[in-house]
């Protein structure tokens, strides 16, 4: 069974509450254009216009209506929810460490013994295998921060006291990198926190992680 | 039957009745007369929208290109904490506390505000507080930069050094503490001071909105004060937030319980004006008024369960029960809506200045109100949290939902206030600038928050057509302050040269139109019956003309065509 991705779940959703949205804004502004021209006072007449300003039958109607609507909204919303990790997902996932510190990130492969971290003039790669279930921990060594993957149509705040844990799916390959951002304001150079987000091949991205982890080892980095 | 006409131009009128002398700088800020109150809040909190404003102009300046032109990101950053601290704490919450304590009592048929001295005393404690908070910037490190928020722990002692800070913390809690003092006022008059026959189910629909306004903020704002209290002592060395792993979740817990409920009480007071203008100038009374007062006080008692979706991406709430709680407020919300057009529906709608800045709050805020909705879908939330999007949806409920009704407020009562008319032409024009600027502003933001662009940044990379976006989101922001401008113009010339309004210009339904504008110091010299929530309504139905039975218009009115 294969876990579905972020960015789906979002225009599943998304893609039933924007044209009723728009439904509603175009009924409501229809509506006062027409009562507008409808009802506008012609003469200056004080004539109060007969009608009734209470209408109970039809308010409990609408009510009920509306309350289906939103029930209708929860349960699209609810239904695209995992309720906990799915389990299924195909083969082993991959964990990675995320820390985010201001201004920079930091990206951790514990399987791998690789770490990528940014700097002052490095934006960081954030290197991922297309199609695998990517078991997230992150952390901030400072303030909140917010992991953000636009294209992913997904994020999660990062604490520095308590670890967070997500799991995301990339579904496509990313030949370029995009961007990651951080999306809580964390300070002076909160807008220039970014990172880059590349999704491989899953045979390429083996071929990096261990070329990686060999260099980080030959270097005498730290090993797994 | 005399006729008359929504700009009562030529109608001999007495001019407007008020002291002969000149009130004393000292008698205005010290006296206990509800309406001085009133206006001195409403006053005061314009002044901190035109502070907060020239900040967003200046944001918006710095935005409209990528790359840093005139401003550091250490004074954008500044800006946006002082912009968004100054439009909630100093401007939009006084504001509707302000325009109750002048309008309330009148609509109550009252001479007075139960405690006024309780209501002038947190006068004095807001004003005082955006004094201390903005004595910031005099401090060596500046104002604080941490967002209107101040989340913890960017806002410690470590993070946000300086005295700059402390004093925001402590300008919040005075600010605060005084708006919830004007509340309790608010809450007193409503209970005990309305006139003979007025029932609770009488109180006319502003006087409504007011109460369960009131309601929410006795219930959100002690818990702010309290947040507040424990991040001083926190930032003067007392381990509070930074006792316990999740201590900056409790903060979250602490600030948005008074946060959410917060928006709402800005905006709440506002539907009871903009449902009374609607109502007012299409000659009807407010549709469905019982339904709607039931639906206030259910999207009130909501609102109090609704904070944790502030926090969905910290994956530390109920994600469901408060996506739930937030996406039932739809219903209260569209019964609201649907007394707006009903009332429209059927009636003789003149298309004044109130009636136009009720069109565009309703147009406006349904905007923020369906993203809101949006966003209160988790999955969604997860991408659009903290980015421009929410700033767009916020913005439409602040700018269309606040300011608009504000506008609406301001453009209706402007005669009562001052006994004069306000001009409609330029009204009309500014109308235009203002409801186009809004558009244009905030459309944009919509896109850029979906393509990734994080809210709170002083600079963007020159991606995708981001500086298009952008730089269309300023010109709007500048078409706006283009149409604050005239509407001061309009204001200034029309308190010296405006044409004088009489008692009740519009023909309007509830008693705050029953006494001469502006009103004496004890508001009546007379009441007519009231039998429901629109009194002066019932006696035109009955073709009887209130204003002369109240002895308040001796000519009969004689109108051009």
């Amino acid at each position: 069974m294969k876990p579905i991705d972020t960015r789906s779940q979002f225009y599943d959703i998304w893609n039933v509450y924007w044209p009723i949205a728009l439904a509603v804004f175009l009924i409501i502004l229809g509506a006062i254009v027409f009562f507008g021209l409808r009802y506008r006072a012609r003469s200056h007449s004080p004539e109060i216009p007969r009608g009734r300003d209470e209408n109970e039958v039809l308010e409990a109607a609408y009510a009920i209506g509306l309350a289906c609507v939103a029930a209708f909204l929860v349960f699209l919303t609810f239904s695209h929810m995992p309720g906990s990790t799915d389990a299924e997902a195909t083969g082993k996932p991959l964990e990675v460490k995320v820390t985010g510190a201001r201004w920079n990130w930091r990206f951790e492969y514990p399987e791998y013994g690789v770490v990528e971290q940014g700097s002052q003039d490095h934006v960081p790669v954030l290197r991922v295998p297309v199609d695998t279930q990517v078991d997230f921990e992150g952390r901030s060594i400072d303030v909140i921060h917010s992991f953000w993957i636009p294209h992913q149509r997904f994020k999660r705040d990062v604490f520095p006291s308590f670890p967070n844990r997500w799991e995301m799916v990339f579904s496509k390959v990313e030949t370029e990198p995009g961007g990651g951002a951080c999306a809580e304001f964390c300070g002076l150079e909160h807008w220039d926190m970014i990172f880059n987000v590349l999704v491989m091949r899953q045979a390429a991205f083996e071929r990096w992680a261990e070329g990686a982890s060999a260099g980080a080892q030959g270097a005498g980095g730290t090993a797994a | 039957m005399s006729t008359t006409s929504p700009r009562p131009a030529a109608v001999p009128l007495r001019p407007p009745i008020g002291s002969r002398r000149r009130a004393t700088l000292l008698e205005v800020l010290s006296s206990t007369d509800h309406k001085r109150i009133g206006l001195l809040t409403m006053v005061t909190a314009f002044c901190w929208f035109l502070v907060g404003g020239a900040m967003a102009m200046t944001m918006r300046a710095e935005l409209a290109k990528p790359g840093l032109q005139f401003l550091s990101d250490h004074t954008y950053n500044e800006l946006f904490t002082m912009h968004g601290s100054t439009m909630f704490y100093l401007f939009a919450v006084p504001v509707v506390l302000g325009v109750g304590l002048y309008f309330v009592p009148l609509q109550l048929g009252a001479a007075r505000l139960l405690w006024p001295r309780l209501a002038l005393g947190g006068y004095w404690l807001t004003l005082a507080g955006g004094l201390v908070m903005y004595a910031g910037f005099l401090t060596k490190n500046g104002a604080p930069e941490f967002g209107w928020t101040a989340f913890f722990p960017l806002s410690d002692a470590g993070t946000s050094p300086g005295i700059g800070p402390d004093f925001w913390v402590l300008g919040v809690i005075l600010a605060t503490l005084g708006s919830t003092l004007q509340a309790v006022s608010l809450l007193g008059t409503l209970v005990r001071l309305r006139a003979p026959g007025m029932t609770m189910l009488r109180m006319p629909l502003f006087a409504w909105s007011e109460l369960v306004t009131v309601f929410m903020v006795i219930t959100g704002f002690p818990v702010l004060l309290v947040g507040m209290t424990l991040l001083y002592l926190e930032r003067q060395g007392v381990a509070i937030y930074s006792s316990a792993p999740h201590g900056s979740i409790t903060y979250q817990h602490l600030f948005w319980f008074y946060g959410h409920p917060v928006v709402y009480i800005v905006f709440f007071p506002l539907v009871g004006v903009v449902g009374e203008t609607i109502a007012t100038l299409s000659r009807r009374r407010f549709f469905g008024f019982k339904v709607t007062v039931i639906s206030l006080l259910l999207f009130s008692a909501i609102s109090m369960s609704v904070w944790g979706h502030h926090m969905f991406t910290t994956n530390q709430v109920s994600n469901k029960y408060f996506s739930l709680t937030s996406t039932i407020l739809l219903v209260p919300a569209g019964i609201e809506y649907f007394g707006f057009l009903a009332t429209m529906a059927g009636g003789r709608i003149r298309f004044a200045s109130p009636m136009l800045f009720a069109i565009g709050f309703v147009l406006l805020f349904l905007i923020g109100g369906l993203t809101g909705i949006m966003v209160a879908s988790p999955p969604l939330d997860y991408h659009v949290h903290d980015s421009y999007f929410v700033v767009a949806h916020f913005h439409y409920t602040l700018f269309g939902g606040t300011v608009f009704g504000l506008l609406t407020a301001i453009h209706y009562w402007f005669p009562k206030v001052t006994g004069r008319l306000l001009d409609e032409p330029l009204a009309k024009t500014y109308f235009v600038l203002i409801f186009t600027g809004a558009l244009l502003t905030f459309l944009p933001m919509f896109f850029l928050g979906s393509e990734g662009m994080p809210r709170r940044v002083a600079d963007y990379l020159p991606l995708h057509h981001w500086t298009l976006l952008n730089t269309l989101s300023t010109i709007g922001a500048f078409t706006i302050f283009a149409g604050f401008l005239t509407f001061l113009v309009n204001v200034m010339r029309s308190l010296r040269l405006g044409v004088p309004a009489g008692p009740d210009p519009w023909e309007g339904q509830t008693l705050d139109w029953a006494t001469p504008s502006p009103p004496p110091r004890h508001n009546f010299a007379a009441l007519p019956p009231v039998r429901s929530h629109t009194p002066l309504f019932d006696l035109r139905e009955e073709g009887r003309d209130p204003l002369r039975e109240l002895g308040l218009e001796p000519e009969p009115r004689e109108v051009p065509a």
